[in-house]
């Protein structure tokens, strides 16, 4: 018996991924949310499975659960020895990894077309059998493992992204810790904890399974039916997280002092809406591309005050962030680059886009759309957050000036202000120099 | 209750709130509620062969004035990948000195274009997009993608970007990008623990090749000094313009003409290359940048490795690497990472320049277990020349290369950069297609071979780098030198 439902599309943003004649999305009676999305452009299978739990779902005191759970899953499982899946997805040419966000882990793998069965069969067992090869030798070497991982990436950009999660959210929050605690918390994780974590999280009613690219998808239901029907979601509550949007007060203004690496931060974060469409993530990416473009211009092309500008889009379950990073010269002064931001924000909330400026915009997106069609990858990982990256390139020429005026004017409020400086002073990575929070 | 009971109550609730942490709930017996399946207990076999052959299709032509066309066509998607290579013009090459070279090449982006009505323009972008350069070991490239209905408007800015720099006046703002570049590429520990080892192994001079840092070779670089390594640098017979997607021969050939048929050649040819830098390590010297206080050491590895000139050994010796430390589960990842937890895992990088080959292994280890750690490192690599590999694992890396590749080019982008690559290397496109017949001609006893010709695991200069908690330890590794470092 097929175990399909009718399709229901849990996503807004995935509404015109059904309409498309090569797409589609579907659940099992277990609750497995499968989309699939063949594209013959492309010469691999892109397959990612994405549990809707995260680092944010780590409990009080249990930092770093959700990361150990994700490692611990490649160590084996009822059929499959230490390793033994990495190796064989390796063997067949393809590349397999797996991250923990905030809000979800995913667990990504590029496969040659060949190899499909092979890494749905692969994702069944560590759904469906993880748990018969984690023991507490697996869970020590692993704890040791994430603990040199967090210590390889702990630079300038991962403690200033930590202080910057504190202060937008306060603590305690899901989505802010303190430094110190981590490692601590890691170090106590016993092998119920992860052994109840991943009951919770990993199981077929909180997934969402992904294929891009080179597959058929009458060839890709069956199997999917065949090794994911039969995999029973535990008795036990289902994890569920939906933290709180940060508190809105103004200006929130952070002075941080930091003890290794040269240079000077401005960080500026604003809280936005989350987009309930496709076409409203394409506005916000827009708008990402536009400050990026604008602040670039001034502050790095024209008057060098700048080394580099970032601007990066993080979508959380209740709102978005819109990240601004201008790394500074020597003599530039913060709050005047910080006036040139808040006026190029300004500007763009108080005057629509001409027509020459939106095609020429609408061009930059379109042509980064075509681009991203040769990432299958990159779109499965769009797809499984809840993104149409299928249909960029249509919501990319639909583009429209007022939409993008609206969404500009979520800049022109509440904002997290951080400048970044480097201090001797400082005695653990970053600390804070001086704060002037208007909620408090 | 008296209160001296009360007391300990109290003693022994605050002991419990501030040393425990309130409990997760208990799993769920039995742990696995999925009933077992025997015709799902094993692995699905792959459904078709293997992808064992990579076909480019492409042709090539030449302009009067020596400037190479090469063309893959392919029609799926709207947009055309452009990439102007030019060989000889790598940072290990000498033209000029490598943060000279970079300098030039982002006065040819970012320093103003002459235009067709003699004006000076930048930035140049079509959609948004801008050329990018990039300087490799053995060639410099200008890349350009744009949509198939741009290709027109596309070909003339990459034309005119790398034709007529302008050179005159208000270079300043391209040396301001140059130092911050250099600064942020050569500030890093990684940066000075290759220079360290480097230095060690080859003398100065090449580690100043490798990392380049010279921050006052960019401040002080006149307009003509940059004008004139522009000119020894990138000629059109030493060039190729490379288009990949929506287009065939004949259109690239008629948009490019106008445009490149001017630019006179110099009758210039690519000269022999230097000699490859033979290291001259002794033993084991340990050269460590000692920090204040670090969580994890850093440790810098840098073996010889074939250059272009040993095109028999390449693929071999690629192959040997990806075993030794490359894959996921390559040997000293499945030692130091899988088994002993010592390490998140290696990141090796292999340079095939025309007169440098160069394996480095960049890698974190715990303070405690670096010694260790690193001595495992160098076994590994003793025991692959003196023990073949098996069949099994060089049959595993063989595919992992091949689909590497497969991949690599399996985007216009990447095969237009791929292309700029061959190019470089003077192969021509038919070596992908042969790859295949080549790997299946390799044999465990030819890793053997370059193992033993290129490894010097006994013999080697590394660049380590945390804090004094490591002292004995390394001391019982080799000859140590210690070095303040410069930042953290």
């Amino acid at each position: 018996m097929l175990g399909l439902t009718k399709p229901a599309v849990t996503f807004a943003c995935l509404s015109l991924l059904t309409a498309a004649a090569h797409a589609e999305d579907f659940r099992l009676q277990n609750g497995l949310h499968v989309v699939l999305a063949p594209d013959p452009n492309v010469n691999n299978v892109a397959l990612v499975v994405s549990y809707e739990t995260g680092s944010g779902s780590d409990p009080a005191q249990y930092r770093g659960l959700a990361h150990l759970v994700e490692h611990l899953t490649f160590r084996g499982s009822r059929h499959l020895l230490d390793g033994q899946g990495t190796d064989m997805i390796e063997a067949t040419g393809g590349g397999s990894n797996a991250y923990t966000y905030p809000d979800r882990t995913m667990y990504v793998a590029v496969l040659p077309r060949a190899a499909l069965p092979l890494g749905l069969w692969i994702e069944r067992e560590r759904m469906a059998f993880a748990l018969d090869g984690i023991d507490q030798a697996a869970l020590e070497l692993e704890r040791k493992i994430v603990r040199n991982e967090v210590h390889q990436r702990a630079g300038l950009h991962w403690l200033l992204g930590m202080q910057r999660q504190r202060s937008l959210y306060g603590l305690p929050h899901p989505y802010a810790s303190e430094d110190a605690a981590y490692f601590d918390d890691v170090s106590a994780i016993s092998l119920p904890d992860v052994q109840w974590f991943f009951q919770s999280s990993h199981r077929p009613d909180n997934a969402t399974l992904v294929l891009v690219g080179a597959f058929a998808a009458d060839e890709a239901r069956p199997l999917i039916e065949r090794y994911f029907a039969p995999v029973r979601n535990p008795e036990l509550q289902r994890a569920s997280l939906h933290p709180p949007a940060p508190k809105q007060c103004g200006v929130h203004r952070v002075e941080l002092g930091h003890y290794f690496l040269q240079g000077r931060m401005l960080s500026v974060t604003w809280t936005l809406l989350p987009p309930s469409s496709a076409p409203e993530h394409m506005t916000l990416r827009a708008l990402q591309q536009l400050l990026d473009g604008r602040i670039s211009e001034q502050l790095v092309r024209g008057s060098f005050e700048a080394s580099s500008v970032s601007v990066r889009l993080d979508h959380r379950k209740t709102h978005s962030l819109l990240h601004l990073e201008v790394m500074l010269h020597d003599r530039t002064d913060f709050a005047r680059v910080e006036a040139r931001v808040t006026k190029v924000a300004s500007e763009l909330a108080a005057r629509a886009l001409s027509e020459a400026e939106l095609r020429s915009l609408r061009g930059e997106l379109v042509t980064q759309a075509v681009l991203a069609r040769e990432d299958p990858l990159e779109q499965a990982m769009a797809i499984a957050v809840g993104f149409d990256s299928i249909h960029d390139r249509e919501h990319a020429s639909a583009l429209d000036a007022p939409s993008l005026q609206r969404a500009a004017a979520q800049l022109t409020g509440h904002r997290l202000v951080v400048s970044a400086r480097p201090s001797q002073a400082v005695s653990h990575g970053t600390d804070i120099l001086a704060e002037d929070n208007p909620c408090r | 209750m008296p209160l001296s009971a009360r007391l300990v109550l109290v003693f022994v609730g605050l002991l419990t709130a501030c040393g425990s942490r309130p409990p997760l709930p208990a799993p769920e017996h039995p742990l696995v509620r999925t009933l077992e399946a025997p015709e799902l207990a094993k692995p699905p076999p792959l459904t078709a062969a293997d992808p064992e052959h990579i076909e480019v299709a492409s042709e090539s032509a030449k302009l009067p004035n020596g400037l190479t066309l090469l063309v893959a066509t392919q029609k799926h998607l709207p947009y055309v990948a452009l990439s102007f290579a030019t060989r000889g013009a790598g940072r290990f090459d000498g033209v000029c000195s490598p943060e000279l070279l970079r300098l030039t090449a982002r006065a040819v982006v970012e320093g103003g274009t002459i235009w067709t009505d003699g004006s000076v323009v930048e930035p140049l972008r079509v959609h948004g997009r801008g050329v990018d350069f990039e300087v490799a070991a053995d060639h410099t490239h200008f890349d350009l993608s744009v949509l198939r209905e741009s290709l027109p408007a596309g070909l003339t800015v990459l034309a005119r970007t790398v034709q007529k720099p302008s050179f005159s006046g208000g270079l300043d703002p391209v040396r301001v990008h140059e130092l911050d570049a250099l600064k942020s590429s050569s500030d890093g520990v990684d940066s000075q623990l290759v220079k360290l080892g480097a230095a060690g192994s080859y003398g100065d001079d090449f580690a100043a090749q490798l990392v380049p840092s010279k921050l006052d070779a960019v401040r002080e670089a006149s307009d003509a000094a940059i004008r004139r390594c522009y000119e020894e640098s990138i000629a059109p017979e030493t060039s190729a313009l490379i288009a990949v997607g929506d287009i065939t021969l004949a259109e690239l050939r008629e948009l490019a003409t106008p445009h490149f048929m001017s630019w006179p050649g110099t009758g210039r040819s690519l000269g022999a290359p230097a000699a490859a830098p033979e290291p001259t390590s002794n033993g084991l010297q340990v050269h460590w940048l000692v920090a204040g206080d670090s969580a994890q050491s850093r440790v810098v590895l840098l073996q010889p490795a074939p250059t272009q000139h040993q095109p028999d050994d390449e693929v071999p010796f690629a192959l040997l690497s990806e075993i030794a430390v490359g894959a996921t589960r390559s040997r000293s990842n499945n030692t130091l990472r899988h088994d002993r937890g010592v390490t998140y895992g290696l990141q090796p990088e292999l340079i095939h320049g025309r007169s440098v080959g160069l394996l480095l292994v960049k890698v974190s280890f715990e303070i405690n277990a670096t010694a260790d750690a690193i001595r495992s490192l160098l076994q590994t690599l003793e025991e692959l020349q003196n023990k073949p590999v098996s069949e099994t694992e060089l049959k595993d890396a063989k595919r992992r290369f091949l689909y590497r590749v497969a991949f690599r080019v399996g985007s216009h982008e990447g095969l237009a950069k791929y292309l700029g690559e061959l190019f470089s290397q003077g192969k021509d496109v038919s070596w992908l297609g042969q790859l295949e017949r080549s790997l299946a001609a390799i044999q465990p006893a030819d890793l053997q071979r370059v193992a033993k010709r290129y490894l010097r695991p006994g013999d080697t200069d590394l660049g380590v780098y945390g804090d004094w908690a490591m002292r004995n330890q390394l001391a019982f590794l080799g000859r140590v030198t210690t070095y303040r470092a410069a930042l953290e």
